[in-house]
């Protein structure tokens, strides 16, 4: 039987505030101080054209280091040296446009179920349009990333209308594709949680790939576990914790660590004991169904 | 599954993976560059950190000879033009 840990005290006082906690972050991806790091990345999801982000858009980097036939290697390693760290833990906890997202959803509309299988589409973004299409057809054609990205077009193409609006220039509108891909990811936004993040994000689909080797993971403890199944209720993305509680889609949000009988908890690799990293007793949830 | 050294393991090799990647690239990474103006004798060389901070506004693109070029001169653009 896994112990309680520090780890495991202090995201059970978390998980409830996390909202709290994505919008304290903001205060990193948001440049307070007017640093303006724009050499170096941040492992979220961030237009570098936002009159305010800190760091470069990893996803942006890559995209345009692929149009140039290079490796962007400060770019690769940061994102791996986060991802085998957190893994999706970011995604849940640190993106902006994760918060974003969350707070629509809050919104007291009929929330849709996206299914699983939408949940591919990443894999097909990351290789189509941010690193195939930049490429072969470099960073003018109109399917590279940076000319799709909802994310840019919100925090960055916006505000840079507004401010020309505001200050007399002529006004540079984003391209249509940009506008309609906007406005439906934010329609979305109210009516599904986290869309953007289930279906269309590359960043989470990189984050997501070192889920089952990442230094902070989620643990399932097989002898606490009586299949109850509330962690599949618990989980807004349709994951079944229980029985997958690694799983590439999860954006580790930790909600499902609220389980009744405390057999889903965030571990580390730093933990004495010799468990599995998923920790699945199947011969005590077998026995048990 | 991963049984929990297996797990250490894997995790390690990344992290040093990742650590070689990002030191590479900050200290050891430099990229020609040809500036807008057509001339091969003023070819300079940026660490790949500048030239990142250069991708995020649009400041390079790569031409028909595969060579890498500035697609401004003088103060570089405020923001990409994406």
């Amino acid at each position: 039987m896994t112990k309680k840990t520090l780890i495991t005290d202090i995201t059970s006082k978390l998980v409830p505030l996390r909202i709290w906690v994505q919008s304290a972050f903001l205060l990193i991806w948001l440049d307070p101080m007017g640093f303006r790091l724009h050499g170096v990345c941040g492992p979220v999801f961030h237009c570098y054209s936002c009159p305010l982000a800190s760091f470069a858009c990893p996803i942006g980097v890559l995209a345009n280091f692929s149009s140039l036939h290079l490796f962007p290697f400060v770019a690769v390693g940061i994102v791996v040296l986060f991802a085998v760290f957190f893994g999706s833990l970011l995604c849940g906890w640190a993106c902006p446009f994760g918060l974003l997202q969350d707070l629509a959803a809050k919104a007291p509309i009929p929330k849709f179920n996206l299914p699983q299988w939408t949940g591919y589409f990443r894999y097909v973004v990351l290789i189509a349009a941010v690193l195939a299409i930049p490429f072969f057809a470099g960073a003018d054609h109109p399917l590279f990333i940076c000319r799709l990205c909802p994310v840019g077009a919100l925090e960055a193409a916006v505000p840079n209308v507004v401010q020309q609006a505001m200050t007399g220039q002529q006004i540079v509108w984003p391209n249509a594709l940009k506008i309609t891909i906007l406005i439906l990811v934010v329609a979305a936004m109210f009516l599904s949680y986290r869309p953007w993040c289930r279906v269309l994000c590359p960043l989470g689909a990189i984050l997501g790939m070192f889920n089952r080797a990442s230094v902070f993971f989620l643990r399932l403890d097989g002898d606490k576990c009586n299949n109850c199944k509330k962690c599949h209720n618990l989980c807004e993305y349709g994951i079944e914790p229980s029985k997958n509680p690694n799983s590439a889609a999860c954006i580790r949000c930790l909600e499902c660590t609220t389980c009744p009988t405390d057999a889903l908890s965030l571990g580390s690799i730093f933990e004495k004991g010799n468990k599995t990293s998923d920790s699945v007793n199947s011969e005590s949830l077998t026995a048990q169904t | 599954m991963l049984s929990k050294n297996k797990h250490i393991v894997v995790s390690s090799i990344i992290l040093l993976i990742g650590s070689i990647l990002l030191i590479n690239g900050l200290f050891f990474r430099y990229i020609k560059i040809v500036p807008q103006s057509e001339s091969n004798a003023s070819v300079f060389v940026l660490s790949e950190w500048t030239v990142t901070k250069d991708t995020t506004v649009g400041g390079l693109f790569r031409d028909d000879a595969g060579r890498i070029k500035r697609t401004y001169t003088g103060k570089s653009p405020q923001a990409c033009p994406t």
